[in-house]
């Protein structure tokens, strides 16, 4: 029988596998990231002492799905007592860095800041990144779930700590050679004397903690990835091409979840629903052929928005056990 | 005037002079060396301007060489076995292969066989990249031959030529009949160190690469000359 060589159809093996601390969901905007990451999340904390679940999307949504307002600080979720939230902005730390420097007059590293963040792409992101990684590793939870941004976002930032180190790396080490005549250029004309030494400890210490992190991201016993799409061409398209780049970052992934599938009733009439059922169909067919490794959860599309804790609740037991659709053609 | 004019001008000259001093007579009356020493002389002397001849044309005609470099490597890959050639054969294959998932991508449907596609795509990308690798070997490999070309033709005619200028700088190439050319062209003809009346060996070298660099510029088709409409 061909069913037994599949992989079972459910995120079980995340919650089971107790090691993992780091958990990523991401895939193209609106297939339903931010429902996943929050029901995976509801899962993990009955399995877990403490979860803490992250939106890294500018477009917050953990608000919008819990009914309550999230800040940069870490805040538990109304209902739940191991389970906290909170949403950051990537581009903002980066910004308000660039706003302290500036404001202490006269400071020549904040306008070598300023410049460090225009010519490499997107290090302002990664460096609120590290922030953020380090203010999160120093609290206590079990494990983090981060509903990322779609799906270009989710890569660069994951692709951060290996460019990142190497550059940081490269920095701390000519600063170990020209950082005291630096320190007495700068020293004695401008800025206070402490300037330098402050801004490459700064650094170094975030170097340390990308390092680790990436680390961490590359094993697949602390990190994995969560795919999800709906049975799209494009969006399975999107999927395929997120695999491969994973791969290539050495970043686990095994589980896939499809969502907003349809299971009309036998002998519906709706046109439009049998229509797309069949296309679905056609895809779901495609991905059990081609991701026979994966777990790969059919999550149906429901007749209202999921929202609010109850309804989340519900819509996660379906990540551990398969929906068994009714009567379908 | 350009430079390479008045360069040529002159060196025209040079070549006239010497052509003339040559049918004139191999071995003139000279009127520095003995008789009995013009014998010995003459040998070398005739090993001499043969040898630098040669040497100019050999550079000329070997230069055609460094232009067709790609087209010799092509043909040393395929036909001597070695490291180059296996490089090279198994680069060739790879083109072949990667071009023939590419079609088969082309005739696949990404929509309707998406699984099928994206294996086809998993297995292009990772062809491409084993690609790119070794075509970069093979690109190190083919300037190291272009290379070892133009370098066995520097040894062979450049440096040759240097060291015979050196070795020889003090033997006449051949005499010219004295009167033939005023005293000034003659101290010209035999710089830096050959007898006076003769003609040295580094202006017969300069001569003949002049020589022949015009003769082969002028078997060459020319290039096409004039603005050419972009």
């Amino acid at each position: 029988m061909a069913d037994l060589d599949e992989l079972e159809p459910t995120l079980q093996n995340i919650i089971d596998q107790k090691t993992l601390r780091w958990i990523f969901v991401g895939g193209k905007g609106g297939v339903g990231k931010t429902t996943t990451s929050c029901s995976l999340a509801i899962q993990l904390a009955r399995a877990r002492k403490s979860v803490l679940i992250i939106s890294t999307d500018p477009a917050h949504n953990l608000s919008d799905a819990f009914g309550q307002k999230f800040g940069k600080e870490a805040r538990k979720i109304d209902g739940f007592d191991n389970l906290s939230a909170m949403e950051i902005d990537p581009s903002g730390s980066m910004q308000e860095l660039l706003e302290s420097s500036e404001s202490g007059q006269g400071n020549p590293l904040g306008g070598m800041m300023q410049d460090l963040a225009f010519s490499i792409p997107g290090v302002d992101e990664a460096m609120s990144f590290a922030e953020v990684l380090k203010q999160v590793k120093s609290m206590s939870y079990d494990t983090i779930v981060f509903d990322t941004a779609p799906t270009g976002h989710t890569l660069r930032f994951l692709q951060f700590p290996t460019v990142l180190e190497k550059a940081l790396g490269k920095l701390s080490q000519l600063s170990g050679r020209f950082g005291p005549m630096l320190n007495g250029i700068m020293g004695q004309g401008l800025g206070g004397p402490s300037n330098v030494d402050e801004m490459l400890q700064k650094m170094e210490s975030m170097r340390e903690t990308i390092s680790e992190v990436n680390t961490q991201f590359k094993n697949p016993d602390m990190t994995t990835f969560v795919c999800v799409c709906i049975a799209e061409f494009l969006s399975l398209y999107e999927t395929e091409r997120m695999i491969q780049e994973l791969t290539s970052y050495e970043i686990d992934t095994h589980c896939i979840v499809v969502n907003q599938l349809l299971y009309p009733k036998k002998g519906s009439e709706c046109e439009q629903c049998n229509a797309r059922r069949k296309m679905q169909k056609k895809y779901l067919d495609q991905m059990t052929e081609l991701y026979e490794d994966f777990n790969v959860v059919k999550m149906p599309l429901l007749t209202e928005e999921v929202r609010g804790k109850e309804k989340l609740e519900k819509f996660s037991e379906m990540l551990i056990t398969p929906f068994v659709p009714p009567d379908v053609e | 005037m350009t430079f390479r004019q008045v360069s040529e001008q002159t060196c025209v000259g040079y070549v006239a002079a010497t052509v003339a001093a040559l049918g004139s007579h191999p071995y003139p009356l000279h009127h520095h060396n003995p008789q009995h020493l013009s014998i010995i002389v003459a040998t070398t002397m005739s090993h001499l301007l043969i040898t630098v001849l040669l040497l100019a044309i050999g550079w000329q005609m070997t230069g055609v060489l460094v232009s067709l470099a790609p087209a010799i490597w092509r043909a040393y890959t395929r036909i001597i076995p070695s490291r180059a050639s296996a490089d090279a054969e198994a680069l060739r294959r790879q083109q072949t292969e990667v071009l023939k998932i590419r079609k088969e991508m082309a005739t696949t449907s990404s929509q309707d066989e998406f699984a099928k596609w994206a294996k086809l795509r998993r297995e292009h990308d990772k062809k491409v990249a084993e690609l790119e690798k070794l075509s970069d070997i093979v690109a190190a490999h083919k300037t190291r031959f272009s290379q070892a070309i133009s370098t066995t033709r520097w040894l062979l005619f450049s440096a040759l030529g240097f060291f015979i200028q050196i070795w020889h700088r003090k033997e006449p190439v051949f005499w010219l009949p004295s009167g033939w050319v005023p005293d000034y062209v003659e101290w010209g003809l035999c710089f830096p160190q050959a007898p006076r009346g003769s003609v040295s060996v580094n202006v017969w070298s300069a001569c003949t690469a002049v020589a022949a660099g015009l003769v082969s510029a002028w078997l060459k088709p020319s290039p096409p000359t004039g603005n050419r409409v972009a």
